[in-house]
């Protein structure tokens, strides 16, 4: 008797919520078009100048638990001027990006939107998300050719579109210990790749369980040397240069390098082991090839109660001395084009931008910062160094290397699908699956596809 | 019920020892991944890459990750936001769906096989595939960022409604038409007749409804915009260092995790065994 | 066709019945679909506002000519062929032995479903560790027994297919063990008493007894377990991200990958529908197989 009350209890919710949710249906669908219209006017309504704001910027989850950020925020916050909120996108960097597109598709509103990489900056100017800032600028009597200079990225139309944080550049990082126990001299200077192989090989001790080199997993590991060496992405005809024989010698030298040489784990070992992207700071590795932002993870004590010194060299080059380059790209954020507050936002991405590299120890992305200030940053580096490093060191690396400059990745028509490429086949070479001139043909090929594709 | 009955010869009882030692390996076997999960998260997060096996009980235990997810402001949150939505769509996807698989069951209607086939189609159409529409259009009508976004399309599950029909097919007729018979209609029949008698699929259906409601991972990571109001599965993957996952950490908080289904699950389990033997269907 | 009849009262009662679900199941499932169908005919081929352009079957078409989507449906459909026949034996075996008398039998029950209840994430990290070619457990096992190059599982183009489908099976046996088990417990015991009585083994019972009895579910689970076995996009994309290479990228995967790494929204819709199609082929011939079989 007891069961039978008790469903029949269940049965009468059952019927009352049906009631509910048909009704929520018609609410929801009655709402909608009055809704809908308010939203899209927003965006034309006009910002109040004077009165404070409130706004959003997307970061990542891992940016979002970063002080670098959330020490910016605060102090902007404590301005008492506009006051700004985070929206954190959930998962790593690809899952983010993801999430972000799908909002940003949707139409959200968030004001501040983070531009990690090249290829993402390109796609979210070309898709009319991000608002022209030289109108802005010049609203807010803000001259950014003067601050930003030869770092400020322009796009086709003379407009700017986003503000970089920093400047990335590639550097080498090295564990004094390793080098010590093994008892040979730490790199300074201009040096080739085969002065670096020949170096690994000595740090390198399959017992102890140490590599002379560690470098992770990203498209552009697969041909760096070729853009060392500047070789254009694109022929002339808008076609992919990826037939160029820099590229092919490219991937081949990448590959070597654990195949061959074995100074760093393998592909394969890299994969299947999955090497933490932060595997340098376990001090298994004798020297890391990694962007600046590193400087970041190599003084953060906190996080990385490490037990030994580090120092910090330039790239090597190529050995036919035709690419003495190290490569740049920088992260950045730009203005969301539904912002309904495109002037408190852009004053707060000017601010970033001139104040995040000094937290992140990066390379600032201005045209004139005096000596002082590379002291001060150089000098931050140095006092979270726990004496691993000096200012004449760092200040020959980061500002004296002598190296010219050339873009890390391939940016520019079906660039994301490019990128994935060059992953699939370059494995299916470095694995041992497929034939060199087989993989540089099917990159050939495919990024062909992918830029007619998107030209259409 | 459980009582074992005299013990027949001994052969019989090795045998049934033997038996008992084989399922018990196979049981260890299964939960060995398992274990390392558990170890793991007593790790610090480069001890995880080292000898995961060599170390099954850590030398030294870690209670840092387990201190930094108490710790952490939005845990619980989730913890809380998850356990709302499973239970919310365990109470409306138990109404609704077995109603409908009652029908398609036990009530002759016009159309009945075209609609039953028109419904179970849509189920070779996986969530995976339209994610993109179903998006735009809940964002359309306001859906998005709202617990009801992920409770009220679970609520209508084709899956269940096509077990549950298979299972209530399988209830003899004479008992229904019995009580067509004695006067009774649909609603009676129902509730107190075929209820009943489908204990333990229904049992089936609200635990895996929880297990695959708390380990959802792609519909709130689409349908939730802001942090707080996540669930705990997609929560987990903020877990991180300075641009990676912190593994260590995950790992605590997936084991954290797995605590009410697993509890559920112990508890649960006995309706299995009994089954259906016990509510007399057999008679 | 007979003229248009009133509703009788039974079908009164089936609308009463039927009423809530087919409100949901418009909105939340129907118009979705349709929408995708929509999708799938127009150009919404990157990020930017939705656009509606009908382009006709040009998705479709383009659909047939990427390498990499027709790869992964056949991909998908090694995994299929191979993972639903292991995945029914393996738990119905295993629903037959949980489902005889022994010791501890509550606590091995939970150990065996364990594996079903962790979280994805997790499961990835750790098979990772287990199947780890080089220094890994299993390996190193296969070596001392003399094998002399063991399989690079995870990271080789002809194996990491098979090693995603054995953590597949692995996490989701449980499911498809209780349904067989929910229904062999359904099966009458005097069926078996008589039989015994009749002086029938165990396997001739087997073969006229159960079989018969658990053939719905049998087939509910054979139609789910395909249907299921296309939707495997989160682990995939965990442990293998579909490599080497494109030897272990699913379809489904693919879609995901289209949609929301390249923004590739109507070509990922239409390759949606091909999957659809596909399913649904394979899903008609066995309801027709399943009727025939059920008639014998």
């Amino acid at each position: 008797m007891k069961r039978l009350t008790r469903i029949l209890s269940l049965m009468l919710v059952g019927i009352m919520m049906t009631g509910l949710v048909a009704a929520c249906g018609n609410n929801s669908s009655s709402n909608s078009p009055a809704n809908s219209p308010s939203s899209s006017n927003a965006s034309s309504s006009d910002e109040t100048k004077e009165e404070p704001v409130t706004i959003k910027i997307f970061l990542d989850s891992a940016k979002s638990k970063n002080n670098v950020y959330l020490d910016t925020i605060s102090e902007y916050n404590a301005l008492g001027g506009d006051q700004v909120e985070m929206n954190v996108l959930p998962g790593d960097g690809v899952a983010a990006v993801q999430k972000m597109n799908i909002l940003m598709g949707s139409g959200d509103s968030t004001d501040v939107v983070i531009l990690d990489n090249p290829i993402i900056q390109k796609k979210y100017v070309e898709a009319g998300y991000l608002a022209p800032l030289n109108d802005l600028a010049n609203n807010a009597s803000v001259d950014l050719g003067k601050i930003y200079g030869q770092y400020l990225p322009k796009e086709d139309d003379g407009n700017s579109y986003y503000l970089r944080t920093d400047i990335g550049q590639w550097y080498v990082f090295y564990n004094k210990k390793i080098f010590d126990d093994a008892n040979v001299p730490y790199p300074s200077g201009k040096w080739t790749w085969s002065e670096y192989i020949e170096t690994a090989k000595k740090l390198t001790n399959a017992d102890k369980k140490i590599y002379g080199s560690l470098m992770l997993d990203y498209d552009n590991y697969l041909y760096f040397t070729a853009r060392q060496k500047d070789v254009p992405t694109y022929k002339e005809d808008g076609m992919s240069n990826y037939d160029d024989p820099a590229y092919k010698e490219a991937l081949q030298f990448f590959a070597d390098l654990g195949n061959v040489h074995k100074i760093q784990p393998s592909w394969l070992e890299f994969k299947t082991q999955r090497v933490a992207w932060d595997a340098f700071m376990t001090g298994n590795y004798g020297m890391h090839l990694i962007g600046s932002w590193y400087m970041g993870i190599i003084t953060d004590m906190e996080t990385y109660p490490i037990n030994w010194k580090w120092g910090i060299t330039q790239v090597p080059v190529p050995d036919s001395g035709d690419g003495d380059r190290t490569l740049v790209a920088g992260a950045a954020f730009g203005v969301n084009s539904k912002s309904k507050h495109k002037e408190a936002a852009f004053k707060f991405i000017n601010y970033m931008s001139q104040n995040i590299y000094k937290k992140n120890k990066a390379i600032p992305p201005m045209e004139n910062v005096s000596d002082a200030d590379k002291t001060a940053l150089l000098q931050g580096i140095v006092d979270s160094s726990n004496g691993s490093v000096t200012v004449d060191e760092l200040n020959k690396v980061i500002f004296d290397s002598g190296l010219g400059v050339a873009d890390e990745k391939i940016s520019g028509p079906g660039s994301s699908v490019i990128s994935q490429t060059v992953l699939q086949e370059g494995e299916l070479y470095m694995v041992g699956q497929k034939s060199l001139d087989d993989a540089i043909q099917a990159i050939k090929k495919k990024s062909d596809e992918a830029i007619q594709s998107e030209e259409e | 019920m459980g009582t074992k009955l005299t013990l027949k010869s001994s052969s019989m009882n090795y045998k049934k020892l033997l038996f008992s030692v084989i399922m018990l390996l196979v049981g260890i076997l299964m939960i060995v991944p398992f274990i390392i999960m558990i170890s793991s998260s007593f790790k610090t997060q480069a001890m995880v890459f080292e000898s995961p096996f060599t170390t099954i009980i850590p030398e030294t235990i870690t209670w840092e990750n387990y201190s930094s997810i108490f710790k952490d402001e939005y845990y619980f949150g989730w913890y809380f936001n998850s356990l709302r939505v499973v239970v919310l769509t365990i109470v409306l996807r138990g109404i609704f769906v077995t109603m409908a698989a009652y029908a398609f069951a036990k009530i002759e209607f016009r159309l009945k096989n075209v609609l039953f086939m028109v419904f179970i189609s849509t189920m070779m159409i996986t969530p995976d595939t339209t994610i993109v529409s179903r998006f735009l259009f809940y964002k359309n009508i306001g859906l998005t960022d709202s617990y009801w976004a992920l409770v009220l399309p679970a609520a209508f599950d084709v899956y269940f409604i096509f077990m549950l029909r298979q299972f209530m097919m399988g209830i003899p007729k004479e008992l229904s038409e019995a009580a067509v018979l004695d006067g009774c209609g649909h609603f009676r029949i129902y509730s107190k007749i075929i209820m009943p008698l489908i204990k333990p699929p229904l049992v089936t259906m609200v635990l895996f409804t929880f297990i695959w409601s708390w380990n959802d991972y792609a519909n709130p990571y689409v349908f939730i915009n802001t942090i707080k109001s996540q669930t705990l599965t997609v929560g987990l993957t903020t877990f991180q260092g300075l641009g990676g996952a912190n593994y260590a950490l995950q790992m605590a908080g997936a084991t954290l995790a797995v605590i009410p289904t697993v509890v559920l699950f112990s508890f649960l389990q006995k309706y299995f065994v009994e089954g259906i033997a016990s509510t007399g269907v057999k008679g | 066709m007979s003229k248009i009849k009133k509703p009788s009262s039974e079908e009164l009662s089936a609308i009463l019945f039927l009423a809530p679900i087919f409100i949901g199941f418009f909105i939340f499932i129907l118009i979705p679909i349709l929408f995708t169908v929509v999708l799938s005919f127009v150009d919404y081929n990157k990020v930017g506002p939705l656009n509606m352009d009908f382009v006709g079957l040009k998705n479709y078409i383009n659909v047939f000519s990427d390498e990499q989507a027709m790869n992964g449906y056949l991909q998908s459909l090694y995994f299929s062929i191979i993972y639903v026949p292991v995945m029914l034996i393996l738990s119905l075996l295993l629903a037959i032995l949980i489902n005889k008398s022994f010791y501890f039998r509550t606590a091995t029950r939970t150990l065996i479903f364990m594996p079903y209840v962790s979280n994805v994430t997790a499961v990835a990290m750790v098979w990772s560790l287990i199947f780890d070619p080089l220094n890994g457990p299993i390996n190193q096992l296969l070596e001392l027994m003399g094998v002399s190059n063991p399989p690079l599982w995870f990271g080789g183009v002809n194996t990491s297919l098979i090693s995603v489908i054995i953590v597949n099976v692995w996490i989701n046996l449980a499911f498809q063990t209780i349904v067989f088990l929910a229904a062999l417990q359904g099966v009458s015991k005097d069926l078996y008493e008589s039989a015994s009585i009749d002086g029938a083994g165990t396997w001739r019972k087997f073969i006229s007894i159960t079989v018969p009895s658990i053939s719905p579910i049998t087939f509910f689970l054979v139609i789910t377990t395909l249907i299921g076995s296309f939707q495997n996009y989160a682990i995939v994309k965990l442990l293998t991200n579909g490599g080497p290479g494109t030897s272990s990228r699913v379809i489904s995967l693919n879609i995901y990958e289209e949609a929301f790494t390249f923004n590739r929204y109507s070509f990922a819709s239409a390759q949606a529908m091909l999957l659809f199609l596909v399913i649904l082929i394979i899903t008609l011939i066995q309801w027709k197989w399943q009727k025939k079989w059920a008639q014998n």
